[in-house]
């Protein structure tokens, strides 16, 4: 015990206390109802300018700090970087006449990945500052074109995956949920059979997927790989967008459906840059409307 | 007066540092809570109550950082500052035990108070799974991290201490 005379809390502090807790849960209240908005002003200007000042401060810092280390191993890369060019002139050749034999298949099959819809870059300036919620930021918001339920797509070590999806537009940033949110859905299916099914987050960035309700039916043909991607059934997104692979799975006993882990194909903790897809015109008229 | 706008400056400080320079995680992507360790500190060593109204605008400053919905942080913020107001007045701040206890325990009462709101409000509500490894990993990074910044921060208690006076024997 303290002998410093407050052997008891006073009833101010438990007034208080009971204030502004009463006074959150209120917030919290109307809040979940969208009855209250933070004014526009505030939340899409000041914030969102603050979160890129401290984006820029630190992309400053270490890139200034990666610079020194990065000279050292300049001249070792630089050396094998002229070996390897020369194998890549090689390759190159091979490369240019596979991409035309692979457009000539498109245009036969009909396929192109999102051919009405426009791609409008941005860049991750911030991310959800607590770990139940896991929410970025990118630098781009209404006043570039994005909008609400936009899906968000990545390239990575050349494939082309899903992100999330834009769950709140301000004037200079937009905030997206990635997949790995436990409140995100999406209408999938396994890229081989076709077999449809619902992905669903599991809140940790480095924990996969769950993919559920693919029919117990499938389980001869499923093999650890497999590739899963987005069904389009949702109308949010557009269908054949790669969500990821088969990790593993789980068979229930008493259910007719197996439980899938995913491994996601983008490996979010290094995205830097994604693609919010502008897919007015490619889905139905009423699309990401029930969101 | 100063000694509430130094500490609520230094909680916004953090979260900022949160959600840009540390968002991709310390310790196997996980975010340790810097600002709830300040806020901590701030409604431990002042009894009449300035933490928790600390708390309480940190934790809106929070939800406008976060998808959560508003209210959410300012509610986890305010009933963790309250705790720790009431354990200081049964205890003594030291290096080690206090500091990481309280960090600690305000991982396991956002956990329990995140399922209690979710109960409640269903809507775009997140919670901790308890029991997971990663939750394991963050009560542990927020309990020692809290000895780190209660260490720092005791060397600037002047400034961070409504009226210290009282604290003198």
């Amino acid at each position: 015990m303290k002998n410093d005379g407050f052997h008891r809390p006073s009833r101010t502090v438990h007034r208080k206390a009971a204030l502004l807790i009463v006074l959150s849960l209120s917030i919290l209240f109307i809040s979940t109802r969208t009855v209250f908005r933070v004014p526009d002003l505030f939340h899409g200007y000041v914030i969102g300018t603050i979160q890129k000042a401290f984006a820029a401060a630190g992309s400053f810092v270490s890139r200034t700090v990666g610079a020194v280390s990065e000279l050292r191993t300049l001249k070792k890369d630089y050396e094998a970087l002229l070996a390897k060019t020369q194998e890549y002139e090689l390759k190159e050749r091979e490369f240019t006449s596979l991409i035309e034999e692979n457009r000539r298949l498109k245009d036969l099959l009909g396929l192109t990945s999102f051919p009405d819809a426009k791609k409008i870059a941005a860049h991750i300036i911030a991310r959800d500052p607590g770990n139940t919620y896991s929410s970025f930021v990118i630098d781009k918001g209404y006043n570039e074109g994005i909008r609400k339920y936009m899906p968000v797509i990545a390239f990575q070590d050349g494939v082309e995956g899903l992100v999330g999806k834009i769950i709140d537009v301000k004037a200079t940033t937009s905030t997206l949920q990635p997949l790995y949110d436990q409140r995100f859905f999406v209408a999938a299916r396994l890229a081989k059979t076709r077999a449809e099914g619902l992905a669903n987050g599991r809140g940790f960035r480095d924990a996969p997927m769950t993919l559920l309700y693919i029919p117990k039916t499938e389980m001869d043909s499923l093999k650890q790989g497999d590739i899963v991607v987005t069904s389009g059934l949702d109308q949010v997104f557009p269908q054949d967008i790669i969500i990821g692979r088969v990790e593993s799975y789980q068979i229930n006993e008493f259910s007719s459906s197996l439980v899938i882990a995913v491994q996601p194909a983008i490996d979010l903790s290094r995205v830097e840059y994604v693609f919010a897809i502008d897919n007015q015109g490619t889905l139905t008229p009423n699309a990401g409307g029930n969101q | 007066m100063r000694s509430f706008f130094i500490s609520l400056g230094a909680s916004i400080l953090m979260l900022f540092i949160q959600s840009t320079w540390l968002s991709h995680g310390i310790i196997f992507g996980i975010i340790p809570d810097l600002a709830m360790s300040i806020v901590l500190f701030s409604a431990f060593i002042n009894k009449d109550g300035q933490g928790i109204i600390v708390a309480f605008i940190a934790g809106l400053i929070a939800d406008m950082l976060s998808a959560a919905p508003l209210g959410y942080y300012a509610f986890l913020y305010v009933s963790c500052a309250y705790l720790a107001t009431l354990l200081s007045y049964v205890a003594e701040k030291d290096i080690f035990v206090i500091p990481f206890l309280l960090g600690a325990g305000a991982a396991i009462a956002r956990g329990i108070l995140t399922r209690l709101v979710s109960w409640i409000f269903a809507a775009n509500i997140n919670t901790y799974q308890l029991f997971s490894a990663e939750f394991g990993i963050e009560l542990l990074a927020d309990g020692f991290f809290t000895v780190l910044v209660f260490f720092i921060l005791t060397f600037f208690q002047p400034f961070l201490e409504n009226s210290p006076r009282k604290a003198l024997p």
